[in-house]
């Protein structure tokens, strides 16, 4: 009860004090409603050019050794930003151990990948596809130099640079480039789905019934959803200029020994195949599998059974209706804003 | 004399429910005394300062008049409240027209003139507020309340909308805002279009539950925690 009261208080002292947060220099965000103001680390400030610059480079296939993938190969903007393949296969053809994930809303992540907990940053994340080579993912590593130069030598790309950083003596270098594109994936933010409009546009027409009854399982104790897939990006704990709400939110939802980094669920209809390692093609199975879990959770008690799962199992209603929940998270204006990029 | 006893004791009461007290913000900090000559800002925070004492002291008027029972001691604290909030309504007038940029100042004209029953006047200082400090919460949410007043169910729904993206405390309090009003026009003989009133009342339902699903959704809400 005291915990309650301290809430309601909370919320009205700092309810003014948050809104008037300035917004970082003179960079503007458009944000959905009902997301924050993204963190942005202090020696990588947003701007325009910067973001122009960087969009053009994550589709940028002269950044791979083979001359022949970009970011987009592993990360389709029709797909969310996901690639459609269980494991996601590097520019060598090499299989990496995971599946790619989605890039949605990415400026709000603690930490990066599926399992790991070092990782914290868009820009630190990014050495990994540039630089790893086992298993190669763009297979950069000793060729920055070479790639730098490349682009240089094209008048657009050092105009581009320039423009994006103006004080630097020299504008096209390896690190402006992973900064250009972290920027540029910072602004990959996804809010304006079906959900959206009925929570806050207040559009109760925009969610069929089925969803709507969907969107009450899933907020439920029962099925326990929103006690993993929480926050506005249905993805736990987040960061945002305010700071971090706590840890990154890893758990086991019994599909690895190890905990897993809960993943987002906004756009999820687009990203199929699911989990770290594609296991389940569908919605539809990925609720058969919750439901599996739920029909066992008396046994399961007392082992490494997650106590948030859900405690029964699903009818095949809730399931129907969840998968529609779920559907109503795709934001179609998110993945058409990039219709077409990248293609020469 | 008696009253004082009853709000005294009402106070005490209300301490614990702060929901129920202007949210205007609090008194500002005002420059050291020997700093140089005071300037119409400094004096316009003094008058604000002077405005938001006595706003306190109404609402208390006002709260305890809800919970009184006898109709005379009613009316003599409806009395008191009225009282207050005319003076400081003339506090936060002095406090605009010495700054005009005080946003705090006009929202507080904005609620005073509302508890006055001068609707126009409020969304006027309301208007003011917002036009100076775009999506201020405390503005948003007693506009709402005005809209109520003045049967604008639309724009109060919009008010309830645009509070719920930033502020699910104050969208809390509107929300009830508008519940009431269903129920006053549901009591009353000659109330709104019955038909509206309705649609109103399941407008409300949806909108409580969405805001008790998505609680998770907010920072506060994932602080709080749900396991
Ligand atoms: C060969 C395919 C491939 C390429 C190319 C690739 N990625 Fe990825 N990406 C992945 C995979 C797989 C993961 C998940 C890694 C893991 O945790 O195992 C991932 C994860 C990420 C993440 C973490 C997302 C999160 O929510 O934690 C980001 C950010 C990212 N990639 C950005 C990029 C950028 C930027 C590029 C280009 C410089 C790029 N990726 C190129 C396959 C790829
Ligand atoms: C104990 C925490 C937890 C609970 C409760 C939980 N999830 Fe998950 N969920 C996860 C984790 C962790 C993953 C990623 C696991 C992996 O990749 O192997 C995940 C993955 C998913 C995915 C696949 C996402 C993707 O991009 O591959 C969907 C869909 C999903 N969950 C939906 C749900 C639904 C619906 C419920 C409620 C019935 C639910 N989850 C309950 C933790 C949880």
């Amino acid at each position: 009860m005291a915990k309650v009261a301290c809430l309601a208080w909370c919320a009205l002292a700092l309810g003014g004090a948050l809104a008037q947060e300035p917004q970082h220099a003179d960079y503007v965000w458009r944000l959905p409603r009902g997301f924050p103001t993204p963190a942005v680390p202090a020696d990588n400030p947003m701007s325009e050019a910067k973001v122009a610059l960087g969009r053009r480079l994550f589709f940028e296939r002269r950044l791979s050794v083979t001359g022949r993938s970009s970011c987009a190969s592993c990360h389709d903007p029709a797909r969310s930003f996901s690639d459609g393949r269980a494991v996601a296969v590097g520019a060598t053809g090499a299989a990496l151990p995971h599946s790619a994930m989605a890039l949605v809303n990415v400026a709000y992540n603690i930490s990066f990948g599926w399992t790991r907990l070092d990782v914290r940053s868009l820009e630190a994340q990014m050495l990994e596809p540039l630089l790893n080579d086992h298993p190669v993912e763009l297979g950069l590593a000793g060729r920055q130099q070479s790639v730098c130069a490349q682009l240089a030598a094209d008048p657009t790309y050092s105009e581009n640079f320039a423009a994006a950083f103006p004080h630097a003596g020299v504008a096209v270098t390896f690190e402006h480039l992973v900064k250009a594109i972290a920027a540029f994936e910072r602004t990959l933010i996804s809010g304006r789905s079906a959900f959206d409009r009925y929570v806050f546009d207040g559009d109760h027409a925009a969610l069929p019934e089925a969803a709507k009854r969907g969107m009450a399982v899933f907020f439920s104790r029962e099925a326990g959803c929103a006690g993993c897939h929480s926050g506005f990006n249905f993805a736990g704990n987040w960061r945002d200029a305010q700071g971090e709400t706590g840890k990154p939110s890893f758990a086991s939802n019994g599909t690895s020994e190890r905990a897993i980094r809960v993943p987002t669920l906004r756009n999820v209809a687009l990203t199929a195949p699911y989990m770290h390692d594609g296991r389940f093609p569908t919605l539809e199975a990925v609720l058969d599998y919750y439901s599996s879990l739920g029909e066992h959770a008396q046994s399961r008690r007392g082992s490494r059974y997650d106590p948030r799962l859900p405690r029964a199992a699903l009818s095949a209603r809730q399931r129907t209706d969840l998968v529609a929940f779920l559907r109503s998270l795709t934001d179609e204006a998110f993945v058409s804003r990039f219709a077409g990029a990248g293609s020469p | 004399m008696h009253i004082r006893v009853e709000v005294l004791s009402a106070c005490m009461l209300l301490s614990a429910v702060p929901a129920a007290w202007a949210n205007g913000g609090g008194a500002m900090e005002m420059p050291q005394a020997n700093s140089r000559e005071e300037s119409p800002q400094d004096k316009a925070k003094e008058r604000y300062n002077d405005g938001v004492r006595e706003v306190r002291k109404a609402d208390r008027f006002q709260d305890s008049a809800a919970q009184l029972v006898d109709p005379a001691k009613k009316e003599r604290a409806l009395h008191e409240a009225r009282t207050r909030y005319s003076s400081s309504l003339a506090k936060f007038q002095e406090a605009v027209q010495l700054d005009a940029n005080m946003h705090e100042a006009w929202n507080y004209v904005g609620y005073t003139s509302r508890k006055l029953g001068n609707y126009e006047a409020a969304l006027a200082a309301y208007e003011r507020a917002l036009a100076l400090k775009p999506g201020y919460p405390e503005a948003l949410e007693y506009r709402g309340e005005a809209f109520l007043a003045l049967n604008r169910i639309p724009d109060a729904q919009q008010a309830y909308l645009d509070l719920f993206a930033t502020n699910r405390g104050l969208a809390d309090k509107l929300l009830a805002a508008i519940k009431s009003w269903v129920a006053t026009q549901r009591a009353a003989a000659s109330g709104a279009d019955p038909a509206t009133v309705e649609e109103l009342d399941k407008w409300v339902q949806e909108r409580a539950q969405i805001a008790s699903q998505t609680a998770a959704l907010t920072r506060e809400g994932s602080a709080a925690g749900w396991h």
